[in-house]
């Protein structure tokens, strides 16, 4: 056990902390703190310092780790002031380098920061206990370092969205390679150097402590010296910490938003959206002659599939599940601007032909003979919880109560993430369940994982038309005919009713305005927000 | 005695293999690790590398000797979650969290139990038994994570007077330590009030009546200090209702004990943290059990032979 | 060899001993079993014909209305929740629930740990020995963290909630009839129903059946109370009754955010969960007293 060594100094910050905040909690809980900042945030999925060994850690690594691309915090777009200051790609998106920024130091005294350590952490992100999302697309190539601010990626296939993986979704984080070099992985598990504005000093179960880093190489500073992380998943709890001025900044959920705000609190957004809540008609494995086919479902049928989408009342569900704003209507998976195959006509058509309209689904329900003419008729709907994002459990309440309303024998069913994934990895999921896309994926990784064999566990539909274009579509490198294919497969798919498409949002937190007076921050990474150094204090 | 202690002992153990084989059973039966920490992206090929990083691609009866085998040198395997921590060092990381907050609660329900309990025994039939009993049914009638919210709301967001949750100083414990142990007081004020009764009707309380000790000095010294050994046998129970408080409590509370990280670990399907979080829980109930047995035996010689 | 006395003994014993389970329904305490019949068993009983709306179904238009003397209208007394259900109908529903689980759990964990507690103390010895490991091992294993690992592995439902609650209870009931039956079998009649050539079965179903049922009857009163609020810690922890069935416990936790806001949502199946559990509580307690006052740790 690496952990014995450390124990007694561990023990000890860890009493003087628990101590500190007790007795600052008990005493002055209404003081404004300027030199701490304190945040109480949702439970990250693990709590380690590997970050690639990790789930759904971003929004705790953030203070310290910092990726190859940074982002506008304000536009949200993709910016030269990150650790990358310039890159460009072969023409056919197989060779990609990147220019690294010089006097850059790591904390804890580990030294400058070179194209070295980006090899390294790359090893790291790409190793056997890697578990970040799309590390099946980071993987797979050669990285070099060309001289000590220059790296190259070699890839054997076309990889046209690597600026997103390194910035969007940021799933490679930077650590010292000198670090390594000296302490071996144990090291990082004490205390990790990373590059961003505040750097680790210490975790204990629960929460997670930095202090603010003064050689950052942006040359600005945060307004606090410290800021302490609290997780906490029971939300009254998150808010009850901010209005008793425990926290200065929670993450609470949205229906949550307007109590804080009665309260006196303040609210700020993400630039970007950070998530898409589509739900996912499964079990539609249906290329000709596979047995897993789910040919009897219900939603195989087409006018079940269309009827479904307008049973809904999305504008209604919008106004219940997110009564603060910071949400859109999205017309399809990966149908942001700027994706390959976007086209802006389907917007408009969503509008129409994808409205609410009970009358339409009774009479397509009727014509393809429901629920007679199906062996089973009953519409399963899973109600998954996801980490951090009750809405999105509540999104599938609500369609229950809709597809009731117009006469299906719709079922509620609860599973939990693992058992949705498992039944998807058997190819037996013949369920209908929401799925979390954060922040929205790529074209060529979303047709991967969701619209063709073999894909991620939380795909819904196959088909020998939809499989044949996907793969012109990924052999392909010139990137207008790419686009002209993508273009007719999100056609094709609209046409279909493949999926329910819900929504985008905005990552949403509440401050307390007596300690914080703003924080606008891009939306990047799958928890949505970060850029903690940027968060303003109060006067 | 000697004899009783080593069948007791022996019995233990044999319990704890068998719970083992429950935990291991259980936790495997609740699906794979891999479905829960792929990421929703990874193909089958991601899927089958962590199958096999983490050895789940042997047989069962080889991955329980394995185990066991581990377990014998009391290591339980790595987690899979939480990358690069055992799953003991884990449980024992959090473990003193959840022990403090029991042992906190324990003491909050008996010093709420056991004056109530007495007075309700002197006091008997009077209105201040009846209010007793409510004030100690109550607790036993809310769902606890519905008290520890109204809790929160009262007394750390209305009124100020404790911090809302985490872990810290003493002030940090009062909240969750009520609403974790209030659910006991009933059981344990009735317990001393029975043996109370039980205590002021003997020979002996009379006796000292008689003898002229004032009546504070017979029930305080008296009665309450032998009818006090009687509570004493329900400790071993509160041990394993503490754990199960402990789940939920913690949770409401932000409180980093192992309550906490058994629901992270089984919705993880993180076997061996599962394993290590069930068998500490079983290991604590079994100790406290065989304490309070061995304690309650040596008070009770009757108790050996039963 | 029998003379007349000895055949009627044994019923003799036991009013002698005991009061009647007849007698004691006679001097019922009035409020818990007030409270009981009209917030428990009546609403169960009536729910389908007599409550107001459907409680699945909702109108979303119609969400987060107030009770009626808080804003609200007549039409959702109690207001409605997030997804415009009515709160009242939802409770009345949510006691057919609530008693259903309590008297299947009860019943199915009531009935193995009676048949097992019987065996273990009428027969001893080996039986005994194996029953009451059994026993050790059950209690010794987190009952929440088991229903944890079932509601993952076979998804939350009714049934698991059932097998958690039998399961649990079931050590409960074999502790507590092995330790009666133990004494019961050392009495006379016991001895004399042995000599007359009776067999085990009649022995155990006709002479010590009878006279542990007291403790079995007060056992399963108090643990009404508990499985109502076991149930509403496992919808805490998202693996109790799944939704949309209304089970008060899955109220609470649903409404548990809104404390400030729709306070309405949480409350009154809170409220409806505390009186029940505290006239249940209530009332085992008085049948203790007067049933078995040997029962002191439950």
């Amino acid at each position: 056990m690496p952990w014995n060594g450390m124990r007694p100094a561990r023990a000890l910050i860890a009493a003087t902390v628990a101590l500190g905040t007790g007795l600052a909690a008990l005493s002055l809980p209404m003081a404004a703190q300027v030199e701490r900042l304190v945040a109480a945030v949702s439970k990250p999925g693990t709590e380690t310092n590997r970050f690639w060994s990790g789930a759904t850690m971003w929004h705790v690594m953030d203070p310290a780790l910092e990726g190859l691309i940074e982002h506008d915090p304000v536009s949200g777009e993709v910016t030269d002031k990150g650790l990358a200051v310039s890159w460009e790609a072969s023409p056919d998106f197989k060779v990609w380098t990147f220019k690294l920024r010089e006097g850059v130091q790591f904390h804890h005294g580990w030294g400058e920061f070179t194209s070295a350590d980006v090899v390294h952490s790359y090893g790291l992100h790409t190793g056997e206990d890697a578990i970040i999302p799309t590390v099946d697309q980071l993987r797979g190539a050669k990285a070099e370092a060309l001289d000590r601010y220059t790296v190259r990626f070699t890839y054997d296939k076309p990889i046209k969205d690597l600026l997103f993986l390194h910035g969007g979704r940021s799933v490679m984080k930077v650590y010292s390679k000198a670090q390594f070099d000296a302490e071996g992985l144990e090291g990082y598990d004490r205390k990790f150097a990373g590059t961003g504005h505040f750097q680790f000093v210490s975790r204990q179960p629960g929460q997670i402590l930095y202090q603010r880093f003064d050689s950052h190489y942006s040359g600005t500073k945060s307004d606090f010296t410290e800021l302490e992380l609290r997780f906490v998943d029971e939300a009254a709890t998150k808010l009850a910490m901010l209005l008793s001025g425990e926290a200065a900044i929670a993450d609470l959920p949205r229906e949550l938003m307007s109590e804080a705000i009665n309260a006196g609190m303040e609210t700020t957004q993400s630039a970007r959206a950070t998530l898409q809540t589509d739900v996912v008609l499964n079990g539609l494995y249906c290329e000709t002659g596979d047995p897993a086919c789910g040919k009897d479902l219900p939603w195989a049928d087409r006018r079940i599939r269309e009827a479904i989408n307008i049973a809904l009342n999305r504008d209604e569900m919008l106004e219940v599940l997110f009564p603060g704003g910071g949400a859109e209507l999205l017309a399809r998976y990966a149908m942001a601007p700027g994706h390959e195959g976007y086209d802006p006509t389907l917007e408009e058509r969503f509008k129409t032909e994808y409205a609410y309209n009970p009358e339409r689904a009774k009479a397509l329900m009727k014509e393809a003979g429901y629920p007679d003419a199906f062996p089973d008729p009953t519409i399963r709907l899973v109600l998954k919880p996801s980490a951090g994002v009750p809405e999105i459990a509540l999104q599938m309440e609500l369609i229950h109560q809709y597809l009731i309303a117009v006469g299906f024998q719709a079922e509620l069913r609860e599973m939990d993430h693992a058992t949705v994934g498992a039944m998807g990895r058997a190819r037996e999921a013949y369920i209908i369940h929401p799925s979390k896309n954060g922040p929205p994926r790529p074209t060529e990784v979303a047709f991967r994982a969701f619209y063709s064999n073999p894909g991620g566990p939380y795909q819904g539909w196959e088909n020998d038309w939809t499989t044949a274009k996907i793969k012109a579509f990924s052999g392909e490198t010139d990137a207008g005919k790419r686009h002209e294919i993508a273009k007719e497969v999100f056609n094709y798919l609209f046409e279909q009713y493949v999926d329910l498409p819900m929504f985008e949002i905005r990552a949403q937190l509440a401050y307390n305005p007596k300690m914080v007076s703003g924080w606008q921050f891009p939306g990047v990474t799958s928890s949505g927000y970060g850029h903690w150094h940027l968060v303003k204090a109060a006067q | 005695m000697k004899r009783y202690l080593i069948i007791r002992l022996f019995q233990s153990l044999l319990a704890m293999l068998a719970i083992s084989m429950i935990a291991f059973v259980l936790s495997h039966l609740s699906g794979s690790p891999v479905d829960a920490m792929l990421p929703d992206d990874a193909g089958p090929e991601e899927a089958e590398r962590l199958i096999r990083l983490w050895g789940l691609d042997r047989p069962y009866h080889e991955q329980y000797l394995v185990f066991l085998g581990n377990a014998l040198q009391g290591n339980l395997g790595d987690s899979i979650k939480w990358s690069g921590q055992t799953a003991m060092g884990l449980v024992l990381d959090r473990l003193p969290a959840t022990l403090q907050l029991g042992g906190f609660a324990i003491i909050v329900s008996t010093i709420i139990a056991l004056p109530i309990g007495v007075l309700a025994a002197v006091y008997k039939d009077s209105p201040f038994d009846s209010f007793g009993k409510l004030i100690a049914l109550l607790g036993q009638a809310m769902p606890n994570f519905w008290l520890g919210i109204v809790l929160i709301w009262v007394f750390a967001v209305t009124l100020n007077w404790f911090p809302t949750s985490g872990r810290g100083g003493l002030a940090n414990m009062i909240l969750p330590a009520i609403a974790m142990g209030w659910f006991q007081v009933a059981a344990l004020m009735r317990l001393t009030r029975s043996a109370m009764l039980e205590v002021l009707d003997s020979e002996y309380v009379k006796l000292a009546r008689i003898k002229g000790v004032p009546e504070w000095r017979v029930v305080w010294v008296h009665a309450f200090r032998n009818a006090a050994i009687v509570p004493l046998t329900y400790f071993g129970l509160i041990a394993g209702s503490i754990f199960t408080g402990s789940v939920v409590i913690e949770t409401v509370f932000a409180w980093p004990g192992t309550g906490l990280l058994a629901i992270d670990a089984i919705r993880g399907r993180d076997f061996p943290v599962v394993q290590a979080v069930v068998l500490t829980f079983a290991g604590v109930f079994i100790l406290a059990n065989l304490i309070v047995d061995t304690l309650y035996a040596y008070l009770d010689p009757r108790i050996r032979y039963r | 060899m029998q003379d007349p006395s000895s055949k009627a003994a044994p019923e003799a014993m036991i009013s002698e001993a005991k009061p009647s389970l007849a007698r004691a329904i006679a001097g019922l305490p009035v409020v818990p079993v007030f409270i009981l019949v009209f917030l428990l068993i009546i609403p169960a009983l009536t729910a389908d014909f007599l409550a107001p709306h459907d409680p699945v179904t909702g109108s979303i238009p119609k969400r987060l209305k107030p009770p009626v003397f808080f804003g609200g209208t007549w039409e959702f007394p109690l207001g409605t929740d997030r997804l415009g259900r009515d709160i009242l109908s939802r409770i009345m529903h949510g006691a057919k629930v609530s008693l259903s689980i309590s008297l299947v759990g009860i019943l199915l964990g009531g009935v193995l740990g009676t048949a097992l507690g019987l065996i273990a103390g009428y027969f001893r010895g080996l039986a005994d020995a194996i029953i009451m490991r059994l026993v050790d091992i059950t209690m010794a294993l987190p009952s929440i963290l088991l229903a944890l690992v079932l509601a993952v592995s076979v998804g939350p439902s009714f049934q698991t909630v059932i097998a958690v609650v039998a399961f649990v209870l079931w050590a409960l009931y074999a502790r507590q009839v092995r330790g009666e039956v133990l004494s019961i079998r050392e009495r006379d009649f016991v001895a004399r129903a042995r000599v007359s050539g009776a067999s085990h079965f009649r022995i155990i179903w006709r002479h010590i059946l009878p006279n542990a049922a007291n403790t079995i009857v007060v056992l399963a009163t108090l643990q009404v109370g508990s499985v109502i609020l076991l149930e509403a810690g496992l919808s805490f922890l998202g693996v109790g009754i799944p939704r949309p069935t209304p089970a008060w416990g899955l109220m609470v936790a649903d409404g548990r955010q809104l404390i400030v806001s729709a306070w309405w949502i949480a409350f009154f199946p809170g409220l409806a969960i505390t009186l029940t559990v505290l006239a249940l509580n209530l009332l085992g307690d008085w049948m203790r007293d007067k049933l078995d006052p040997k029962l002191k740790e439950l």
